[in-house]
């Protein structure tokens, strides 16, 4: 994975402390595709919005619509979005 | 307190219950002993209802997803709780149980299918080859038939009123669907191992476990052992519920998760 996305690296973080590691990388590759059309490792600071928008509805069924707007607070606070 | 504390604490709860059931309660004399025996049942059955009543009060009953599917369970283990205890007070018309028996089958069904989808639904797959995944399943649907059909055919075969017989099928049924239903449980606790979830779901299907034991030790065990199954398999299936529900309310909390 390259270095110039540390974009991945947060998001994997935030979702892997809900989802597991292995099925955070796979979401991250799922929705980086269906929102972005790139793979992860392509992913910049700009393509965060997009992005967040593309998980808010994954992380809602899972955790609900409150929890999941405080993750994607906490990645945008952690990316300077 | 951490998913795994309160695992632990349901684990202590459920060996207290069974401890209690086999070595006190069944040592006194009817009535004081019917009566101890249905206070312990109901205890547990009244635990995983609060519990979940809990949780669906947090995700906002039936506006959210999970919500819905804790919204059900709660319906199911109060239903459960009520009718058992009208049951043993005496008071409530068959008819009644039967109907609370119907509804309170449907909304476990419900419950199970929601929280077997929420992987799906939310845009996700189940992890690994998709050869274990047909094993996984079609292990559950081996075991839900071995556990459930002799039931079924009891059922059939009766000679109970019509509303009753409907209900005894329906709870059947509810039971086969529920324990097949523990598949994609299993398989999203794999899918989200070393994630919060995966404490939910895993929580979620032990419950399950308790109910195929419950289930189970009317086919299987010699009469000696079924009593203190029975009893096993229930404050299990409650206590994980409750477990699952404390797991499920954790990651709905700020700061839940060390990231």
């Amino acid at each position: 994975m390259s270095d110039a996305t540390p974009v991945v690296a947060v998001f994997t973080r935030h979702l892997a402390a809900y989802l597991g590691q292995h099925t955070a990388a796979m979401a991250m590759k799922t929705f980086a595709k269906q929102a972005l059309g790139i793979a992860p490792d392509q992913l910049q600071i700009p393509d965060t919005p997009k992005l967040l928008d593309a998980l808010r509805p994954m992380l809602s069924t899972l955790i609900g619509k409150q929890r999941a707007e405080e993750i994607a607070l906490l990645i945008r606070r952690d990316l300077g979005v | 307190m951490k998913p795994k504390t309160a695992l632990a604490i349901a684990a202590s709860i459920v060996l207290a219950l069974v401890v209690a059931d086999a070595f006190v309660v069944y040592q006194l004399e009817d009535p004081t002993k019917y009566v101890a025996h249905s206070a312990l049942r109901a205890l547990a059955q009244g635990i995983a209802a609060v519990a979940a009543g809990v949780v669906a009060a947090r995700f906002r009953w039936l506006t959210e997803y999970v919500g819905r599917a804790w919204t059900l369970l709660f319906l199911f283990y109060t239903l459960l709780a009520v009718s058992y205890v009208l049951n043993r007070a005496g008071i409530g018309s068959p008819a009644m149980m039967d109907v609370a028996t119907i509804i309170a089958n449907v909304a476990a069904i419900g419950a199970f299918w929601l929280f077997g989808r929420a992987l799906r639904v939310a845009g996700l797959q189940f992890y690994g080859p998709a050869v274990v995944k047909i094993v996984v399943f079609l292990a559950a649907i081996a075991v839900a038939c071995a556990l459930v059909m002799p039931t079924v055919v009891d059922v059939w075969l009766s000679d109970a009123g019509r509303l009753s017989r409907t209900a005894d099928l329906v709870s059947a049924v509810a039971d086969m669907l529920t324990f097949i239903l523990v598949a994609p449980l299993l398989l999203t606790l794999w899918a989200f191992r070393g994630g919060q979830l995966s404490w939910v779901y895993g929580c979620l299907a032990l419950s399950t476990i308790g109910w195929m034991i419950n289930q189970a030790a009317n086919d299987l065990l010699p009469a000696v052992a079924i009593r203190d199954a029975q009893m096993t398999g229930l404050f299990l299936a409650c206590l994980a519920v409750a477990a699952a529900a404390f797991s499920q309310l954790a990651t709905s909390r700020s700061g839940a998760a060390n990231v």
